[in-house]
């Protein structure tokens, strides 16, 4: 179901965690909520959740407002219709495999008979067949997960809220369930809001991510927007790795800003929507897959190409990181492939093509 | 701030404005209201009655029903005690002993906490027993069977020693044989403390040491000592506190040799020989709680800065100091402190419960059969008084772990997982009763519920009132203890899959909290049992308790039925550990 937040704003004392904004999930689709710790993005899901009580605002899901505080409206967790997954698991140790997810239909007093039916279904879509029986401490984080999924997709929820679902777990078993857990999204068409601090998790599930900052929304849109098109240095920062290299406008060449850093490196990047003026202080953002290492100078590149020196390989398999280092400015290089092309103190060509490089104030 | 200004929001929204706004009016303060009756029944319990005894200590006059004339004050009452030479004796006395005590218990505590710790010493678990089963008899008890042993002139030991022409004498009545008394009874806690930091400690911290070339002695006395150091500090503090406030024991080891302490002199004032001021020792009872309080703060200032101990370990057995040959010498040094403790005390308890008179003349006669009787059990079990405090001891300690662990339950449960405005408060005002001696909690209720118009003085009423309020810190600090554990989300989760308030509370919190409810009841029970210095400003005939019958008893020099009253009293607190314990291990058999 459609989940509208307007102007929602929640204070801890003078400490504003959510301040004033606007979210719209349509049915179906998975919003993912990114930002560091005291972002304000697990305030804004336990405001939907109805575990907190906004200052401000409003929040409706489907056509049922369920929180509007001004108008005296701010329904209890257990009147939301809503189905949660907690970094904890919270999976009740006193209970089964089949009581813990059985619990919200014997709230929502089902017959036994349906019940029975309901739970081994989601034990199945969740790969938990056969440990309905199970005492829930039994179980390892991959499967508490799994029960922890199974017992709030039982009832039907409204929307699925997802508190960072996947940290505690390791990594091979975060990358596996993450998939699961989109797939299984998709296939029951569920509405969900996802929290994570974890930039990898957000791009390889979001329909939609907002990356927050200090209460605030700091850039929406769908994964490729966010990572290609980072509005600030922050959000740059955030998804995935960049080069953030400070230079200052020197000039303007047809569609081109001529830069210059601290380093008296010259840079050419293309210009965007964003206007500079001459000697303006900016930051370059640029990403390590999108910088080039080469023996000889490329034919035909005559600018954003300089020599320099290999400072640390780190050969990964499927990709090697290099620290380069330019007239002492450190360059972090990726170089796709599962062959290692250069070594330690070995002197490259570093090669930037203009229009990889986003100019972004400061 | 919103686009629409709060005004316009709240106006343009409900159709029925005043209904609403009542409704926002209880969802907003609705918590004060709930959090209301409990302030009441604390201050009741505990606030009203502290007031009622500063209030007194600054007055001339007998406490009546709730009157209070501020013109009054005056500091007389404290200008006499600090001019009188029996407080100054009595303070010295009180802290002399109890450091000497401390001591004492200090080394005994930590070495057998290092012993079953750090050592590859046989018989680990025997040991770990006997160091804490004194904690189940209490002091007092023990104080009394060592007053047998150590009298100097009827003392068995020194019949024994005279018997083997030894020319010493052993005098338990004396601030050496407190001090001894003092430290036998109270090792446990420290041992408690001591260990339980031992065992929390990361054995990386003494691996990395021994990696650094020291040997394991360097590294006991380098590492591991340093670390424990807060530990033992504070409980060290602890059983300061604990013998400075202690009644029963220096009254039974110290009147004999009319040796004077801070809590027997408070005693004489409100029940010994005539003249008795009441508000004299009040303001006394005020003196020993500043002292107290001072050692509590430091006490508290030592266990804040102890984090870096308690790092949990990965379930790894730290190394072990070998003790080689000194194995069976080491173990012997702990079977010598529970023979001391426990075995020796409770010898002669039996041994005198069997006997007609008290007095053993020489070795002979100690082992001789031709004095023993059963007439002490007879004279004992046939006193109604006996069966009445028996009955009331076991009812009342029912009765206030089952009312009071329901109490301390719902107070945990407001300071630990709701949002209630002043719950912060509350929680202070429960750990108030630590700082109280129990004599003085015992002349504070007096007062207090004398002087309202409820008719509980005289009936068991009084005393079930003051034990529920007595050990408020202990019991809430046991259901807290579990409380705390619960991971909040536990109960998110049940209020997201549809489960309103008090349906989480009963199929989530209360199942998973019911281990700590249950270690409260039972702790509050056996605490209950133990309970003599409150009790004794606060019994008539008809409420008496064991404790306090005992007492009686040896103050009235009836020696004979003194043990076997103790005896009884032990096996009441004896049948309470051991069922509790088959308890748990069917609970947590039931868990697996």
């Amino acid at each position: 179901m459609k989940l509208v937040i307007e102007n929602l704003t929640k204070k801890f004392g003078e400490f504003v965690a959510v301040d004033n904004i606007n979210i719209v999930v349509e049915t179906g689709k998975l919003l993912v909520l990114l930002g560091p710790s005291g972002c304000g993005k697990t305030t804004t899901l336990r405001c939907i959740a109805g575990f907190e009580k906004p200052d401000s605002g409003r929040i409706t899901i489907g056509d049922k407002v369920v929180a509007d505080p001004l108008n005296g409206i701010n329904l209890p967790p257990e009147k939301r219709g809503l189905g949660m997954v907690f970094q904890s698991y919270a999976i009740w140790p006193h209970l089964t495999v089949f009581d813990n997810v059985a619990y919200g239909l014997r709230m929502r007093k089902w017959p036994r008979a349906k019940i029975k039916e309901r739970v081994e279904e989601m034990l199945e879509l969740t790969g938990l067949q056969g440990l309905g029986a199970r005492p829930a401490p039994m179980l390892s984080g991959g499967q508490m997960q799994r029960v922890a999924l199974a017992r709030n997709l039982a009832y039907n929820p409204d929307v699925l809220l997802l508190d960072e679902p996947l940290s505690n777990l390791d990594f091979k078993l975060r990358e596996r369930l993450r998939f699961e857990l989109r797939e299984i999204q998709l296939r029951i068409g569920i509405t969900a809001v996802y929290v994570t601090h974890d930039q990898s998790e957000a791009v390889a599930l979001a329909d939609e991510i907002i990356l927050m900052k200090e209460g605030l929304i700091e850039q929406r849109g769908t994964a490729e927007d966010i990572y290609n098109k980072p509005k600030s240095a922050y959000v740059a920062d955030f998804i995935g790795s960049a080069n953030l290299i400070p230079a200052v406008v020197k000039g303007e060449e047809s569609n081109c800003y001529m830069l210059e850093t601290p380093e008296k490196l010259q840079i050419h990047a293309i210009k965007s929507d964003l206007v500079f003026n001459h000697g303006q202080s900016v930051k370059l953002v640029m990403r390590p897959e999108n910088i080039y290492l080469s023996k000889k100078k490329p034919d035909g590149w005559s600018i954003n190409s300089w020599q320099g020196d290999v400072v640390v390989p780190s050969y990964l398999g499927t990709q090697t990181r290099y620290v380069v280092s330019l007239n002492g400015r450190r360059f972090f290089v990726t170089m796709l492939g599962s062959s290692q092309a250069f070594h330690a103190k070995e002197k490259v060509y570093v090669n930037i093509p203009p229009e990889e490089i986003q100019v972004l104030t400061e | 701030m919103p686009d629409i200004p709060a005004e316009t929001a709240a106006s343009h929204g409900p159709r029925n404005s005043k209904d609403n706004k009542l409704l926002i009016i209880l969802r907003n303060y609705g918590g004060f209201w709930i959090i209301l009756p409990m302030f009441l029944v604390l201050i009741f319990l505990i606030v009203y009655p502290y007031f009622i005894l500063i209030y007194g200590s600054f007055t001339d006059e007998p406490p009546r029903q709730l009157s209070f004339s501020f013109q009054a004050l005056t500091l007389e009452k404290y200008r006499l005690i600090f001019a009188s030479t029996q407080f100054w004796v009595a303070l010295k006395n009180t802290l002399i002993t109890s450091l000497g005590g401390m001591i004492f218990a200090l080394i005994i505590g930590v070495w057998l906490a290092w012993l079953t710790a750090r050592t590859d010493i046989i018989g680990k678990k025997i040991i770990g027993l006997a160091a804490i089963v004194p904690l189940f008899l209490p002091a007092f008890i023990g104080a009394l069977a060592w007053s047998y042993l150590g009298s100097p002139r009827v003392g068995i030991i020194n019949v024994f020693l005279r018997e083997f022409g030894l020319p010493f004498t052993f005098n338990i009545y004396s601030l050496w044989g407190i001090m001894f008394v003092f430290g036998l009874y109270y090792t446990p806690y420290v041992y408690m403390f001591t260990s339980g930091s031992l065992n929390r400690m990361d054995p990386a911290l003494e691996e990395a040491s021994a990696i650094a070339g020291a040997s394991n002695w360097q590294t006991t006395f380098r590492v591991t000592f340093p670390l424990i150091l807060p530990a033992i500090t504070s409980s060290a503090i602890l059983v300061y506190i604990l013998m400075c406030e202690v009644f029963a024991v220096p009254a039974i080891l110290g009147q004999p040799a009319k040796l004077y302490f801070v809590p027997t002199v408070i005693y004489n004032w409100v029940r010994g020989a005539p003249p008795h001021d009441l508000n004299l020792a009040s303001a006394m009872g005020i003196l020993l709680i500043v002292v107290v309080s001072i050692l509590l703060y430091i006490q508290s200032r030592i266990l804040r800065k102890r984090s870096f101990v308690t790092v949990a370990g990965k379930g790894i057995r730290p190394k072990v100091v070998s003790l080689r040959w000194a194995r069976i010498p080491c173990f012997i040094t702990a079977l010598l402190y529970l023979l001391v403790a426990v075995v020796l005390p409770y010898t002669v308890l039996i041994q005198s419960a069997l006997r007609d008179y008290l007095y053993i003349p020489n070795v002979a006669a100690f082992f001789s059969s031709a004095t023993m009787s059963l007439k002490n059990f007879q004279s004992v079990l046939n006193d109604s008084l006996f069966w009445t405090a028996l009955w009331n001891t076991i009812s009342m300690a029912v009765f206030v772990g089952i009312v009071g662990g329901g109490l301390y339950l719902i107070i945990s449960y407001m300071i630990h997982k709701t949002k209630l405005p002043g719950r912060e408060l509350l929680n202070y005002i429960c750990i108030l009763p630590i700082a109280v001696a129990g004599l003085v909690k015992g002349m504070a209720y007096l007062w207090a519920w004398i002087s309202l118009p409820i008719g509980i003085y005289g009936t068991v009423w009084i005393l079930i009132l003051a034990y529920i309020s007595r050990f408020t810190p202990q019991g809430l600090r046991a259901v807290s203890s579990s409380m705390v554990q619960i991971h909040p989300e536990l109960e998110e989760a049940s209020r997201i899959s549809g489960c309103g308030v008090m349906g989480t509370i009963w199929k989530i919190l209360f199942p998973l909290v019911k281990p700590g409810i249950f270690s409260a009841v039972t702790l509050v029970m056996l605490l209950c049992v133990r309970e003599l210095s409150t009790s004794i400003f606060l019994y008539t005939s008809k409420s008496i308790v064991m404790t306090v019958l005992v007492y009686d008893l040896w103050e009235s020099g009836q020696w004979g039925p003194v043990a076997v009253t103790a005896l009884c009293l032990s096996l009441v607190l004896l049948g309470l550990v051991t069922l509790t314990r088959i308890v748990l291990k069917s609970e947590l058999a039931g868990q697996k």
